[in-house]
């Protein structure tokens, strides 16, 4: 059974490359636009992984990972913060709200995005 | 009857003999000098006291006029006084003793009369102000001398009012808000400023302890800042209220040894903590806006490289690759120019705080282990003898300053060449070293090594994604924590960059 | 010397006739004592012990009377043990009426040359009961007095010894220094004593 992602970003264009990517990997996709869709389909789908951008219209990244992580129905699903923030604050505070690892686009290939996202998977094997 | 006679002359003659000695031994005695003056001012007779004070025996003096021993003009208006009076009561003229100086005396004067009531001579004395005078002289220079003193004393208070008045001006009107602490930790001065940055009057507040100060809201936070006693301190971030935020220092007062109190200073950092707030954001949100599209570049390319959209031809191969690195160039430009934009701005980019030095070294080696691995590089740490070293530091800029120096070893060293990052403890403080084996620096253009955006010829071929901001960036960084950077090259040798960092940023272990 | 002082002249002095206050020769004593000091004036005492009139300084009276005799052995006796001069003797004259106390009872006079002058004679009489002093002359503008003493043809020793005291009570009465000499004198033919006192 391939593993559902889901990305929350409100960036079409990178959302389409992210998701052609992944699903060049065999993975199934879905996204959200903002926030508060984003929690709607963790919540409806429940992902196996969320990549969430900080960045988005309404609530921001943090709260909807908040949110996420609160909710003990969602809260085990693991999220990585893939975001163009890249402040030590930024990725401190997504670290302590609960991401399980934090990764600046613009320092990231989609390859390496692929490989971080398996070794989360190896990880709950 | 002879007989009679003769005995009551006999009897007379002994009680005129007896008063003439009385009259004698009472004139002889007196130690003021009288002498009888003739109306028309012949001496007729001294006593011994005059004698001595004159200078003249008595058969010297007698018969002759009072001008001898006075001036003429000034003994004439006496005498003449005398005459009319009857005396003269202490006036001062002057004396001329035989052979000595004149002197000033005061002289008395009494005259006889007979039956008729006419004046038959005058009785003289005088009163030599010789010692008075010279009292009088020398009372007079102690009181010029105390005048010049209370001159000179008025002189120092009124300076001192003056100073006092400068420095209570300067305390009213100093735009920081102003604690002043006696030695007894009693609240002793307190200015405008600081009663409208606590909204407490000061009258409320002067002459109360510590311990009563707590007790007041108004006041609670700032006396838990300060703690009870007060200690010294530099600068500190002190947020009165979210919005309000003020540094303090406390500067212990001493003379000589002596302790005369704790002045507190409180200066109004809200508008450079928000201009900080507003720069950090608009930095954060620049970087974002500025890395959005260049992600988006990033990803395509990479993806058309990898060949997930299509096989590719090399010509379009070489094209999108060279394209790729030119975004890379862009991504490393952006990330270089938002890490300056919080370095630059001086002592609001340093947050110190306590940090394992040997821990952060060993950190970053770990991280960098594998690429350097893979080009074939041999990367060492040589550690210090001590396991960990305490510093006070900026954590994430010295981390950027280190790797900033390894990256540099790493791009100019080839395969098979060897890095290694040196930490050890010296006198001053402690001091890293980053050697390599790489290709070195050129000579003329080693001066310009760390200037903003340069970058060696020779470096841009070796490796053209290079911002030229790294070694501006880390030269900031570690004099902001006042120490000390520089390098040792030679074209084909090496390169060896260290940095030291001073004692004082050392924590007590 | 002692020739002047033998048995013989004292005797001859003291048969004298007249007699004198007791402070003209004491004022002989003071003023010994007062230039030849303590010594000398028992040397005086002493003489007058060996002639045999013993004497004390301090017994005499000044308002007593004595032999007048005794106040030409005091000048002897002086002239004899100090070898003073005739001008020396002049200044003893001159010293006396500085020292008197009788001279000082008259002081009220010394207002004017010419008051003095009046009381002369009687000042004299005071001091001595022999002889007769008689003012000559006075001239108060040309500054000049003579004064003549009669009867007096003592000894010549006292002439001089007169010259001195006389100036000096001129002295006393004008304020200005005198100048006094002898110029006429019984021992040399002329009717009295006469003493021209000039200032």
């Amino acid at each position: 059974m391939s593993r559902k992602i889901l990305i929350i970003e409100d960036d079409l264009f990178l959302r389409e490359l992210m998701s052609k990517k992944l699903v060049g990997e065999g993975y199934q996709i879905s996204g959200a636009t903002d926030g508060e869709e984003g929690i709607r389909s963790v919540k409806s789908e429940k992902p196996d992984l969320v990549l969430l951008d900080l960045i988005l219209p309404g609530i921001d990244g943090f709260e909807v990972l908040a949110r996420i992580k609160q909710d003990p129905e969602i809260a085990q699903t693991p999220v990585i913060v893939l975001s163009n923030l890249g402040q030590k604050e930024d990725i401190e505070r997504g670290i302590k709200l609960g991401a399980v690892d934090y990764l600046i686009k613009a320092h990231f290939t989609p390859g390496e995005i692929v490989e971080k996202i398996a070794s989360v998977f190896s990880k709950d094997i | 009857m002879a007989t009679k006679e003769e005995n009551q002359l006999s009897l007379l003659l002994d009680d005129l003999t007896a008063l003439e000695e009385y009259i004698h031994d009472l004139f002889n005695f007196s130690p003021l000098p009288i002498c009888f003056v003739s109306p028309v001012g012949v001496i007729l007779e001294v006593n011994p006291a005059m004698e001595k004070v004159s200078g003249f025996k008595m058969d010297e003096i007698v018969g002759e006029p009072l001008e001898k021993v006075f001036k003429k003009e000034e003994i004439g208006s006496l005498a003449r006084e005398t005459i009319r009076e009857g005396f003269v009561d202490g006036k001062e003229l002057r004396f001329f003793p035989k052979g000595g100086e004149e002197v000033v005396v005061q002289v008395f004067t009494r005259t006889r009369k007979d039956e008729k009531g006419e004046v038959v001579g005058y009785f003289l004395s005088l009163f030599d102000l010789t010692g008075i005078k010279k009292t009088e002289a020398e009372l007079k220079r102690i009181q010029t001398a105390l005048l010049n003193i209370l001159e000179d004393t008025e002189e120092a208070r009124r300076k001192a009012e003056e100073e006092k008045d400068k420095t209570q001006a300067i305390i009213t009107n100093f735009t920081d808000a102003l604690f002043f602490f006696d030695k007894d930790h009693r609240l002793a001065l307190m200015n405008p400023r600081a009663e409208i940055f606590f909204k407490i009057k000061k009258e409320k507040v002067i002459g109360e302890s510590i311990n009563r100060l707590y007790e007041l809201p108004e006041l609670r936070a700032l006396i838990k800042f300060l703690g009870e006693g007060i200690e010294e301190v530099s600068r500190k971030e002190f947020p009165l209220t979210e919005d309000f935020i003020l540094e303090v220092s406390v500067i212990s007062m001493k003379r000589d040894s002596v302790d005369l109190g704790d002045l507190v200073v409180l200066h109004d950092v809200s508008r450079e903590k928000m201009v900080e707030k507003l720069k950090t954001e608009f930095v954060s949100l620049s970087a974002h806006q500025l890395r959005t599209p260049l992600s988006a570049i990033k990803w395509s390319l990479m993806m058309i490289l990898d060949g997930d959209l299509g096989v590719i031809n090399k010509g379009q191969k070489d094209i999108l690759e060279k394209t790729y690195q030119s975004n890379e160039r862009m991504i490393a430009l952006i990330n270089d120019l938002l890490n300056l934009a919080r370095i630059e701005e001086g002592k609001y980019a340093l947050s110190l705080a306590p940090a394992d030095i040997v821990k952060i070294c060993q950190s970053i080696v770990d991280l960098s282990e594998e690429s350097f691995k893979n080009k074939g590089i041999k990367l060492r740490f040589n550690k210090p003898a001590k396991k960990t070293i305490q510093v006070l530091v900026d954590e994430e800029k010295l981390k950027l300053v280190i790797q900033n120096l390894l990256d540099n070893a790493f791009k100019y060293t080839f395969k098979n060449g060897r890095v290694s990052l040196s930490l050890k403890e010296i006198d001053k403080g402690v001091r890293i070293e980053v050697k390599d084996t790489g290709m070195g620096i050129v000579g003329k253009e080693q001066k310009r090594v760390f200037s903003k955006f340069f970058r060696t010829n020779e470096a841009v071929l070796v490796e053209p994604a290079g911002s030229g901001l790294g070694l501006y960036m880390a030269r900031n960084i570690i004099e902001g924590h006042g120490g000390e950077i520089g390098f040792i090259s030679k074209v084909g040798q090496g390169t060896t960059f260290y940095f030291s960092l001073p004692k004082e940023k050392i924590a007590k272990a | 010397m002692s020739q002047l002082l033998n048995e013989t002249e004292v005797k001859k002095l003291m048969q004298l006739k007249g007699e004198v206050r007791g402070v003209v020769f004491k004022t002989d004593f003071e003023y010994i004592l007062n230039r030849e000091g303590g010594d000398g004036l028992e040397k005086l005492e002493n003489k007058f012990q060996e002639i045999g009139h013993p004497i004390k300084y301090g017994e005499i009276k000044a308002l007593a009377f004595y032999p007048i005799g005794l106040r030409i052995i005091s000048l002897l006796a002086i002239k004899d043990i100090f070898s003073f001069s005739d001008e020396e003797i002049k200044k003893i004259g001159e010293a006396a009426p500085k020292l008197s106390l009788v001279i000082k009872l008259f002081t009220k006079y010394f207002l004017s040359i010419t008051l003095t002058a009046q009381q002369a004679p009687s000042m004299w009489g005071k001091h001595y009961r022999a002889g007769k002093l008689v003012v000559v002359e006075i001239n108060e503008k040309e500054k000049r007095i003579i004064l003549s003493l009669e009867d007096f043809n003592l000894h010549p020793l006292l002439c001089k010894y007169l010259e001195g005291y006389f100036s000096t009570v001129v002295k006393m009465a004008v304020g200005k220094p005198t100048n006094s000499q002898e110029i006429k004198c019984s021992f040399s033919g002329g009717k009295s004593h006469e003493y021209l006192v000039t200032w």
